[in-house]
């Protein structure tokens, strides 16, 4: 092979060895599917109601995120508002009204089916099928994700943690009533026995409430179905029925002479400074309920509460509210949505739903959690209230049926009014019973089924 | 690298031999050219500051953004210490009005406990207004009282929570209740929170005594200079932390008995001061008291895109550098650089003037770096890019330029120029044809010399012809003896002698031998005489026969 040859071979070479390398450096790009960069983080901002106690439960998971998982993948989360979920609802009802001073719709909220409907309707929110796949959706629980369909069928509402309601009583106080008393235990099972006490209660304290209720519209709701009939009828209300007479009947009369609390606020408030003795509310409710009484002096007594399975009215089912409502996401571009749902991925999963669970007194969503993890993960539990909570709504999963709300566009509308009417009158009677007037039970339930 | 090595030294051995090729030389010009005109194009572009840096503009950017988080910080947290003080004053007047109406003073109060949620429910108009007119978190009173005689750390008073920190009287405000009588609430128709508690504990909340102390060691000095921002705080209980503006309450005796104040929680400031970002979605703002090597960060408060709350950010930033461009900090294993800008909250005459406080806008330094660095690296690959595909451009175009001067130049080494007729060059055609046409004039030249050549030839064979007649006729008149001695002293003569001898033999004149003799007529005849004197012979003519003669011989000889 001759010199020149050899030349042209080795600048051919050398040639050929630029080209590859402009080539790999023109096409030097990432192959990922996820539009997200790292580089790029996407900030979401998010509105949820786990507040007081619960809030740094949240944030240490949010923080958590960000700082790893967030970190790697380009997301950010941004918590603006941290509210009960009435307040919450105030503020989306008035986002999903385009109400003047509304604020900015958030990029993910927690909310139950009903505000959600809302927003679909609307086309607000991300269908969440597009970014789960079935195997993923697989791992929650059936039921759980299926209250998330709401409107068209799509997935609009995920999942992310779970109660019931559940009947709080402040053990202490009432051990020394039934002490006095001879009071009963047992009557704490029936709303007919809850009202009993609640007058036996006023009359041995001195004119102090023995009963509240969070919500009385799940209250009445709950109860028709515990008696096998239903306060829906198409995308109503019917009061009608005599079942709800009887419902309405059971808590007026106690209501009206004192013994059962209707409060405008939560029942734990009312339990903080033992002006209450027990209350059904939301499961979740249990790191609100404290574990002291504070009295106006100043001093503070301990106390102890039970946690019992929700009362039932006398010849009903087992029935109780399926509560807990999920998170959303507003309809964006595909970088939010796709970010959002990662997010949903994982504070939904079952390491961190389970630590989320752990300590709020939620129930976990997911199968693995639900089924699997709740009986280990509750010897490593600490807080006893969280404990007795999970205990008593674990057997009460195993006794009852659960009952969720239909959801249409106008059952929050439905449920307020509800609410609201059914507190003024009982708190109107009451008044007028405290001045000596003559109320009467029949006139209240035509006033509430009138309106 | 090897490979460019060998090929260079292949090169230079090449160019040693033989110079380097017509080829070479036109690549290396395009290049020279290409890259200079590339070179110079770079240097015009980063004379005017095109190099793909954005360093002005993230300057600028942050500048920006600095200017419109310190003016926002120095407005609102003026008004803040504004209406605190408002606030202050307004209570402290409804408690002197409260004192007079139970014929107790000021000092007295913390031995009544029993007017203590009297006298808070006086002031939870007061408060209720300013937690509703206002951005805040919360608005808070506490008085150095308490109805737990039991402990020493409890004290009395209000503290009302807002969910959503912008939300104003406008658009609706959700209060709650941290902390108070629960009685007032109910009055007042406020959710108690979950972490709610009757009476405040002051145990180590290091703003009570700092606040109370100073108020009673400044009697003379008037509230607004009394005011004090606590660094980030979270109250016991609170489930939210932020800085907290506290004012001393001082009766018209001059007696401070307590302190009431405004929050700025932590998701305020961030709702207020998230820098616009633009293309940084990690930058933030810091806000927090100055330390002696940097930023009091664990006591600062930080709103922005970035992965860290205020809440957890529990360590200080020290200045690792600073000069007119950027601050560069580092803190809890991280870097961060960006730009800050002091920040004053109180005015002169205040115990708290010496108090320094700091803004910054911020991002993770690597980012910022990158940002500055802007595109920089796709100009060079794009400068470098450009530099191979000039010089992929220069091998093609003159490989493809120098083609037909190549093939001409082979033709006429191969003289087959004659059919080479398609070249583009009008140069190389007229060369071409030129040495065609040399070709022609050679080829009739030749043939020409040929032909005479051919005709001189028969000429001289007929000379000779004739001298051999000559010496024929001529040998019988020759002395015999003579002629013997003639060839044999012919050996006598010197090589030059011999050289005109021998050019006589030939038939050269005396005239041509000078010439080819390269000698003068006198060396010539000097010659012609020794010749003479050696041979015997007397005259040219008779040399001239011996030597037809001798030549005869030879040839005879040789017949």
């Amino acid at each position: 092979m001759g010199s020149n040859q050899k030349e042209k071979i080795t600048m051919k070479k050398l040639f050929c060895l630029i080209l590859v390398l402009i080539i790999t450096l023109g096409t030097f790009a990432g192959c990922s599917d996820s539009p997200l960069d790292p580089k790029e983080p996407v900030t979401l901002t998010m509105w949820h109601n786990y507040g007081g106690d619960m809030q740094a439960t949240m944030d240490l998971l949010i923080d958590q995120f960000n700082s790893t998982v967030g970190k790697g993948k380009g997301i950010v989360i941004n918590v603006t508002a941290i509210s009960s979920s009435s307040e919450l609802n105030k503020s989306l009802t008035m986002i999903v009204n385009d109400d003047p001073g509304a604020p900015e719709i958030p990029d993910i909220f927690t909310g139950y089916p009903k505000i959600g409907i809302q927003f679909q309707e609307k086309g607000l929110l991300a269908n969440l099928d597009t970014y789960f796949t079935e195997k993923e959706l697989d791992a929650y629980i059936d039921a759980f994700v299926e209250e998330g369909r709401i409107g068209d069928g799509g997935l609009y509402v995920f999942p992310i943690a779970k109660s019931t309601e559940v009947l709080y009583v402040n053990q202490t106080l009432f051990d020394k009533f039934a002490a006095e008393t001879g009071a009963s235990a047992d009557k704490l099972s029936t709303f007919e026995g809850i009202a009993e006490l609640s007058a036996m209660y006023y009359e041995w304290s001195g004119g102090k409430q023995f009963f509240g209720s969070d919500a009385w519209f799940n209250f009445a709701e709950v109860g028709m179905v515990q008696l096998g009939g239903s306060i829906f009828e198409g995308e109503a209300l019917t009061l009608e029925s005599d079942k709800f007479e009887h419902i309405f009947d059971t808590v007026y009369k106690p209501a009206v002479e004192g013994g059962i609390a209707v409060y405008d606020g939560y029942s734990s408030d009312l339990s903080k400074t033992g002006d209450l003795v027990c209350s059904t509310g939301s499961s979740a409710g249990i790191l609100f309920y404290g574990d002291t009484i504070t009295y106006a002096d100043g001093t503070v007594e301990n106390v102890e509460y039970s946690i019992l399975p929700y009362p039932v009215f006398e010849g009903g089912t087992k029935t109780a509210l399926q509560r807990g409502g999920g998170l959303m996401v507003a309809k964006s571009d595909e970088k939010k949505e796709y970010a959002a749902a990662e997010f949903i991925k994982w504070l939904t999963a079952s390491e961190q739903n389970m630590k989320f669970v752990g300590e709020t007194g939620y129930l976990p969503v997911t199968k693995k959690a639900f089924e699997k993890d709740m009986d280990s993960h509750l010897e490593t539990l600490e807080d006893e209230r969280i404990i007795k909570m999970l205990t008593s709504v674990l057997s009460m999963y195993d006794e009852y049926a659960f009952f969720s709300a239909p959801t249409y566009a106008n059952l929050d509308a439905n449920s307020s009014a509800f609410e609201e009417e059914f507190k003024k009158i009982l708190n109107d009677d009451r008044a007028k019973y405290s001045n000596g007037e003559t109320v009467s039970a029949e006139d209240a339930l035509a006033q509430i089924r009138k309106k | 690298m090897n490979m460019l090595k060998q090929a260079i030294s292949l090169w230079q051995k090449e160019r040693d031999k033989k110079g380097t090729t017509l080829h070479r030389r036109l690549i290396l010009f395009f290049v020279m050219v290409t890259v200079t005109l590339i070179l110079v194009f770079t240097l015009l572009l980063a004379f005017f500051g095109i190099t793909g840096k954005d360093e002005k503009a993230v300057n600028s950017h942050l500048n920006t953004e600095l200017a419109i988080i310190t003016d926002k910080i120095a407005d609102e947290f003026g008004r803040i210490s504004l209406g605190g003080i408002a606030m202050a004053e307004e209570i402290a007047k409804q408690s002197d009005a409260f004192f007079i109406e139970h014929g107790i003073t000021a000092a007295e109060l913390s031995a009544h406990p029993d007017l203590l949620e009297s006298l808070l429910g006086e002031h939870m108009q007061v408060l209720i207004s300013t937690v509703n007119n206002r951005y805040c978190g919360g608005v808070f009173i506490l008085l150095d009282a308490t109805v737990n005689s039991d402990s020493e750390t409890a004290k009395s008073g209000v503290f009302l929570k807002k969910t959503q920190p912008t939300y104003t009287s406008t658009t609706g405000v959700d209060i709650h209740y941290l902390r108070g009588p629960a009685q007032l609430a109910r009055d007042n128709g406020i959710i108690l929170l979950g972490q709610w508690k009757m009476e405040f504990d002051i145990e180590g909340q290091e703003f009570w005594t700092k606040v109370m102390d100073t108020a009673r060691q400044n009697p003379e000095t008037a509230l607004s200079r009394l005011y004090y921002w606590s660094g980030r705080i979270t109250l016991k209980g609170n489930s939210e932390s932020g800085f907290l503006l506290c004012v001393p309450l001082r009766s018209e005796d001059g007696t401070v008995f307590g302190i009431c104040g405004i929050e700025v929680s932590d998701r305020l400031f961030k709702s207020l001061y998230t820098p616009e970002g633009g293309s940084f979605e990690n930058i933030f703002t810091v806000m927090a008291p100055v330390c002696e090597d940097g930023f009091c960060t664990s006591k600062g408060l930080i709103a922005g895109n970035y992965y860290l709350t205020g809440k957890h950010w529990d360590y200080d930033l020290s200045v690792t550098d600073s000069h007119e461009d950027f601050v560069h900090l580092s803190g809890g294993g991280e870097n961060y650089s960006g730009k800050s800008d002091s920040i004053r909250l109180y005015p002169g005459g205040s115990p708290y003037e010496g108090e320094s406080w700091v803004a910054a806008i911020l991002m993770p330094q690597d980012i910022l770096h990158n940002a500055v660095k802007g595109n920089s690296a796709y100009f060079m690959v794009t400068v470098v890019v450009l530099l191979l595909v000039s010089i992929g451009a220069s091998v093609f175009i003159s490989k493809r330029y120098l083609r037909p001067v190549n093939d001409a130049l082979a033709s006429i080494h191969s003289r087959a120029y004659d059919e080479k007729k398609d070249v583009p060059y009008s140069e190389i055609n007229d060369l071409l044809e030129f040495l065609a046409a040399n070709d022609r004039a050679h080829s009739e030249e030749v043939a020409r010399l040929d032909k005479e050549n051919r005709e001189v030839r028969s000429k001289f064979d007929m000379a000779q012809t004739h001298i051999t007649h000559l010496a024929e006729e001529k040998l019988p008149e020759v002395d015999s003896d003579s002629f013997e001695m003639f060839t044999q002293c012919l050996r006598t003569l010197t090589p030059k002698e011999r050289s005109i001898f021998d050019l006589y033999m030939e038939g050269k004149s005396a005239k041509e031998i000078l010439v080819l003799a390269d000698i003068n007529q006198n060396t010539l005849k000097f010659h012609n005489k020794n010749i003479y004197s050696k041979l015997g012979v007397t005259s040219r003519k008779q040399l001239l026969e011996y030597a037809a003669l001798m030549k005869y011989h030879r040839t005879e000889g040789e017949k």
